[in-house]
């Protein structure tokens, strides 16, 4: 029984970190899209979403099959808990790259709006800390996770910047509106997607530690 | 227990047999002869008897029994005299009128038999376990009757138990002081195995044999060098393995391609730096987890299964994103076979092959390019010169019309095929073109000169800021040409008319800054870092009717690097674009005054 449960779990991992790295595939053609205004590249990542759409599904309905068929306790209960819930914030970073990508797609044809490093920034630092978060989940290490949370402050203060010099930038030149307030919806998506990544971290710590953190480890200033 | 437990008990058990065994053997023997001289003693006592008996065994009187009873008082023993059929005459301690028939007494038995009667058994009349033996008296060759004498055992008993303990003493400390020197030779017979045992401990720890009782005679010592060779043996072994798996290790590390040796349950057992890079995982993290948690490349993990299923090697090219790039992969997942033929594991070689496709498709396209670039020319420079040919009656003035045009193609030829020759040059000469000492501003003066009635010719305002004094760079100077010219050529036509174009040569740190910046057309962002590629244009139609060849910024950009250099743009649409060109000074450490 304890053996069917093991290998009901690490199959279940399997899955989780197969959607894992599908929606990281997504989230980096998503994010090349729209630095590199390749609205070819950005189709093809909206025309992956029904994969991780039907993949979350499936996972979910093996959560419960394990939930109900082996009624597992303690650290393999916490772990099919983590699993559904992280499950289900990597679909919609799966949803959120999408958005991105259709962000790409419609400023493909304008000029670039010139933005703050910060932006650029945000291309590298949101899918580090999808790796990272995933990484956590795989080692199973808390310290990882925290460090996480404690990048989500950098992301939410960019795309406040970005708000900011964006709307700026729309009063005094009204021609750069449509590609401004597309630009503005991607850091948005960057940003959601940063916040689903630190769930997924704080579930992990949940995980690890047995522990609820969800709103201890977010730092003052964003409270 | 250990040996010498067990050889010391095999001593004690020897000992104690031994010294039991002697006891009992002792005591027995002593009991035999203390038994032997009673009988002895008391034949003769009844011998001693028989007189008397004899005398009174016809006529007994009143006074028989109390002189036997005097005789037992002083010998101690016990005196009977029976007659032929068992009756009891006297006795020297019972009345004999009491006491019953004596026929069948086993010393009577034994001596009317036998001529002489002894038995050992426990007394009725007197309770007590005694001795008795019993001698026939003769009367004319005629059986007349018995004397019995007897005596009580429990004097003997008590010398008997007097030996017994002296000998059972004597023999227990006989075997304590035997066991001694039985401990003593066990330890000594089993010392070689225990010092032989931590040898053998401190080989299998890899400390080397120490203390081996090397000289010890027969097959201690045999044993002992044996242990020796073998520690011998077993370090060379060791160093020889140790030293090929470091080996190994470093062409693993040196390798460009990543490697990842999984076991068969896809745990990773090597993962080297490459592949480190490749997958963005760790090896010390990765060592002994399942690869599909090291890394989440699913074509990776999934090629290393099958290869593990099928037995079968695989070979397939994936793509590895990235929030920058996306890079190219070649895998390769071969299964292992272990001793036994079955699969023991799977390598998989990742092999970064994205360089190599982009230089791929650079090449591809060059010479589609060329091509191209050729055959427009040609195609033009044929049809003009097949018009002139097929209409012979052509009008001299229509026919120099069409030769001015095939000139033209021609020039046009001539220019890219100069471009092509400058960007071969440029592109093979990297650290062999031959840079002297020059002073920066005489070519690019001499480009000014050339270009400026061009400029003129489109009303551009054409500025040139030199330094007053002489700019020294290690450069050559044909080269220099070049790159000024190739940059002003193209701030002229990709400024429209009545732009401002301005040169700036001056000092920069180690380097000479060449800048030319005009007000033009710009460049899009994601252009920016292609335009320096070969025949790349940023507006396909465009770029061939103002006569350029694609190649300028291509020349510009290896000539810059050849000088060990360098070129960068910065441009904004429609606002105007500024090449810079940084080549270093001739004695870069000099302080600028």
């Amino acid at each position: 029984m304890a053996k069917h449960l093991q290998r009901d779990l690490d199959h279940l991992k399997r899955e989780i970190l197969e959607v894992g790295g599908k929606v990281e595939e997504m989230l980096h053609g998503a994010i090349r899209a729209f630095a590199h205004r390749d609205a070819a590249l950005a189709r093809q990542v909206v025309a992956q979403d029904d994969w991780i759409d039907r993949r979350e599904v499936e996972v979910e309905e093996d959560c419960l099959k394990i939930l109900a068929l082996h009624q597992p306790v303690a650290a393999d209960l916490r772990f099919i808990v983590t699993a559904m819930k992280v499950n289900n914030d990597l679909e919609r970073i799966g949803d959120h790259a999408c958005n991105l990508a259709e962000r790409a797609i419609q400023v493909a044809g304008s000029s670039a709006v010139p933005v703050p490093a910060a932006f650029t920034g945000l291309f590298d630092k949101v899918p580090a800390m999808v790796r990272d978060s995933l990484d956590a989940l795989v080692h199973q290490d808390a310290e990882r996770a925290k460090n996480v949370c404690l990048r989500d402050r950098e992301v939410d203060e960019t795309n406040r910047i970005m708000f900011h010099d964006l709307q700026d930038l729309m009063k005094k030149d009204p021609a750069s509106v449509e590609a401004a307030v597309s630009t503005l919806s991607a850091s948005r998506q960057l940003e959601r997607i940063a916040d689903l990544a630190t769930n997924i971290a704080e579930d992990v710590v949940f995980l690890v530690e047995g522990e609820v953190v969800r709103h201890r480890l977010k730092s003052p200033s964003t409270e | 227990m250990g040996l010498l437990g067990r050889v010391w008990a095999v001593c004690a058990f020897l000992i104690l047999g031994t010294a039991g065994a002697v006891g009992w053997l002792v005591d027995r023997r002593i009991e035999r002869d203390l038994l032997d001289e009673i009988e002895q003693s008391l034949r003769a006592r009844a011998a001693l008897l028989a007189p008397l008996a004899w005398s009174s065994m016809e006529t007994p009187d009143a006074g028989l029994h109390e002189r036997l009873t005097a005789l037992d008082r002083e010998t101690g023993t016990r005196l009977t005299i029976v007659r032929e059929d068992g009756s009891v005459v006297a006795d020297s301690r019972e009345d004999a009128a009491l006491m019953e028939n004596h026929r069948d007494r086993p010393e009577i038995a034994q001596a009317r038999d036998e001529g002489f009667g002894i038995s050992l058994r426990h007394s009725r009349t007197v309770r007590e376990r005694m001795m008795y033996a019993a001698l026939p008296l003769w009367r004319d060759g005629a059986l007349a009757g018995f004397v019995r004498t007897a005596l009580p055992l429990h004097s003997i008993d008590a010398r008997r138990s007097h030996i017994r303990r002296a000998v059972w003493t004597g023999t227990a400390f006989a075997a304590l002081a035997a066991l001694l020197p039985a401990f003593l030779l066990a330890r000594r017979v089993t010392g070689p195995a225990r010092t032989m045992t931590r040898a053998a401990q401190s080989i299998a720890r890899g400390e080397g044999a120490r203390d081996l009782p090397l000289d010890a005679p027969g097959e201690i010592g045999a044993l002992a060098r044996a242990l020796r060779d073998m520690d011998g043996e077993l370090q060379t072994r060791m160093r020889t393995l140790s030293s090929e798996r470091n080996q190994l290790r470093d062409v693993f590390s040196g390798m460009t391609e990543g490697i990842v040796a999984i076991d068969r349950d896809e745990k990773v057992t090597h993962l080297n730096a490459a592949a480190e890079r490749s997958l963005q995982a760790s090896a010390a993290e990765a060592k002994g987890r399942p690869l599909w948690e090291v890394t989440r490349l699913r074509e990776v993990c999934d090629a290393a299964a099958r290869a593990l299923r099928d037995g079968a090697p695989i070979a397939a090219q994936i793509r590895i994103s990235g929030p920058s790039r996306e890079r190219t992969i070649d895998l390769r997942a071969v299964p292992l076979r272990g001793a036994d033929g079955t699969t023991s594991g799977a390598v998989v070689v990742l092999d970064d092959v994205t360089e190599l496709r982009r230089l791929e498709t650079v090449r591809r396209d060059f010479v589609a390019n060329v091509s191209h670039e050729i055959k427009t020319p040609v195609t033009a420079l044929r049809g003009t010169v097949e018009t002139i040919l097929d209409d012979p009656a052509m009008p001299p003035e229509r026919q120099r019309r069409f030769l001015e045009r095939a000139k033209e193609q021609a020039l046009r030829l001539t220019a890219l095929v100069t471009d092509l020759l400058a960007l071969a040059r440029a592109e093979s000469a990297t650290g062999e073109i031959a840079r002297v000492p020059l002073d920066a501003r005489s070519p690019v003066q001499e480009t000014l000169d050339a270009l400026r009635a061009e400029a003129e010719g489109k009303r551009h305002a054409l500025t040139a800021d030199l330094p007053p004094s002489p700019l020294a760079v290690l450069a050559e100077g044909e080269a220099l040409r070049q790159i000024a010219g190739n940059l002003l050529d193209n701030a002229i036509k990709y400024t429209p008319e009545g732009g401002s174009i301005r040169v700036r040569l001056a000092a920069d740190g180690n380097h000479a800054l060449l800048e030319v910046s005009d007000n033009g057309i710009g460049i899009e962002p994601r252009d920016q870092e292609r335009i320096f590629e070969r025949f790349y244009r940023v507006d396909k139609s465009r770029g061939r009717d103002t006569g350029g060849t694609g190649l300028g910024l291509s020349i510009v950009r290896h000539l810059a690097l050849a000088l060990g250099g360098e070129v960068s743009v910065e441009s904004a649409p429609g606002r105007g674009s500024v090449f810079r060109v940084r080549i270093p000074l001739e004695a870069p450490s000099a302080p600028v005054p």
